[in-house]
């Protein structure tokens, strides 16, 4: 069998995955897998999902060929063609410009299109507790000025709790 | 003075504690994280990976397990430095290779967090054995602490973006470091890691190539990171390998049973070589070693798991040469890495 990736050479490694009952399959001689990463020695080797990613992003569908190659994503710069080259994003602003080829391909390595574990809006982060404190005090400052006490002496444990929670 | 001080040292994750810890040497949580409005790291001008490590910094100076952390910034050390870390599981091979990259190590090599690698963080735990449930819900706490002083990057369906699409979601990938010996002796090996990957789970030889794996050293992982919670994607890897274990102890039991004294005899002969050996591949060690735990396990041997788990990591290169004090080459090496051996098997 001649190398998927170069078809000059005989492919001698071979290399089956199988991720929610769809086996994918890499033939490559040992130059090309060498290239893709796909070496057999070291600690992490790198036999993953990643390096098929190029292949996945070959098949996007339904997006007409012009729109996809002159797609930019204007954070980074980064098109779409790169990412199908070196398999990595840009920057987080990627994922909405490239929305609709990438929720094919997650479909397609997750089988998921749906986020369902933590997330950190949960907790409010550094800059949005600043601005929660700070709509807390105005409101305390209006409570006090009603001679509203019971109401003020709720936000005001609300934000020493927000203050506290800043430490740690 | 500076990572040399690792060098007398063991991680608490090879302490060789926790639920079968015989068979499990250990299990690893690893988080990846970015900060919104900033490239990627591979796309990050320096300055930009300046600013990541700036705000990555005082966010572990907030959290109470890594305010104390050593931070170590890559640029600093040579080749042998990074390569050391690396054998010891606290930087991945792209973080030793990489240009920016700091690490933060938390108090007894439990904890670590990369900056700058191919993600602006990467939060990893450790622990001893089996526990992957209850490592994430210690990676899960600093990670919110994390979270209050930096602006993640995520998105509603997509949860955590990552550079890599194969991360998205959870941004989690779960692992256990698991021994099985007997499965491979008795050819049962290639059902196991079948089985393993139907499962949307990896399993891989650690050391050497394929299913021969050098010192018949695993790693389970998941391999999908969006669709399931946390919990989920840990608890699936540590029923998955309760059931590889109970198959595990059941080939020794069969071993036991049916090749007594060939096995008794293997093990004895695996540990006479370790023993008195003058020159040693680590390709032989990791291979010997495997018999040898094979034979604690079964009880023909009293060593300690932290001794056996220890070996595991000081006989690789740069750790041998750490030891040694000196750049070695390979038969250098060999002799050094036989000392270092014989004089950690007659404590």
């Amino acid at each position: 069998m001649l190398c998927e990736d170069c078809k000059r050479k005989e492919a001698s490694i071979h290399f089956k995955e199988i991720v929610n009952g769809e086996l994918t399959e890499l033939h490559l001689c040992e130059t090309c897998a060498e290239k893709k990463g796909l070496t057999l020695y070291g600690l992490e080797s790198p036999l993953s999902l990643i390096n098929l990613l190029a292949g996945l992003a070959e098949v996007v569908e339904g997006i007409p060929f012009q729109e996809e190659t002159l797609q930019k994503c204007k954070t980074c710069g980064i098109t779409w063609s790169e990412f199908k080259k070196r398999g990595r994003l840009g920057c987080s602003e990627c994922y909405q410009v490239f929305s609709r080829q990438l929720s094919q391909i997650l479909r397609k390595i997750h089988g998921h299109i749906q986020h369902v574990g933590k997330t950190p809006e949960e907790i409010p982060s550094g800059v949005k507790r600043k601005k929660k404190i700070q709509d807390l005090r105005m409101q305390l400052e209006q409570a006090v000025k009603l001679e509203e006490f019971e109401k003020a002496a709720k936000l005001r444990d609300k934000i020493r709790e927000l203050e506290k929670a800043e430490g740690e | 003075m500076g990572i040399d001080r690792y060098i007398n040292r063991i991680g608490e994750w090879l302490n060789g504690s926790g639920e079968n810890a015989g068979i499990v040497i250990s299990s690893r949580i690893r988080l990846a994280r970015n900060i919104k409005g900033i490239p990627f790291s591979i796309f990050a001008s320096e300055r930009d990976c300046n600013e990541v490590a700036k705000m990555a910094c005082f966010a572990f100076s907030k959290s109470s397990y890594l305010a104390n952390a050593d931070i170590i910034d890559l640029r600093d050390i040579n080749d042998l430095g990074r390569q050391f870390l690396m054998e010891r599981h606290l930087i991945s091979i792209e973080a030793a290779k990489g240009q920016n990259g700091l690490v933060a190590i938390g108090d007894k090599e439990m904890i670590s967090v990369m900056v700058n690698e191919e993600d602006h963080l990467r939060l990893q735990i450790m622990g001893s054995g089996l526990g992957l449930l209850s490592l994430w819900r210690v990676i899960s706490q600093i990670d919110d602490t994390l979270s209050r002083n930096l602006d993640y990057a995520t998105s509603l369906n997509w949860g955590y973006l990552t550079a890599c699409p194969t991360n998205v979601g959870t941004g989690m990938r779960a692992s256990v470091y698991i021994h099985l010996p007997a499965l491979t002796i008795t050819n049962q090996i290639n059902k196991v890691l079948k089985a393993v990957s139907q499962l949307g789970l990896a399993i891989r030889g650690i050391h050497g190539e394929g299913t021969e794996s050098l010192g018949n050293l695993f790693q389970i992982s998941n391999q999908i990171t969006l669709g399931q919670t946390e919990d989920e994607i840990a608890d699936n890897i540590e029923r998955v390998t309760r059931q590889i274990i109970s198959h595990e102890q059941t080939a020794q039991k069969n071993l036991l049973e049916k090749a007594s004294k060939s096995i008794e005899d293997r093990i004895f002969r695996a540990y006479g070589i370790l023993k008195y050996s003058r020159l040693i591949s680590s390709k032989e060690t990791l291979n010997l070693l495997s018999q040898v735990r094979l034979g604690v396990n079964m009880g023909y041997l009293m060593i300690p798991l932290s001794t056996l788990n220890e070996l595991l990591i000081i006989i690789q290169p740069a750790h041998v040469q750490k030891i040694a004090g000196r750049i070695l080459g390979p038969k250098a090496r060999d002799e050094k890495r036989a000392e270092i051996i014989r004089q950690r098997l007659s404590q």
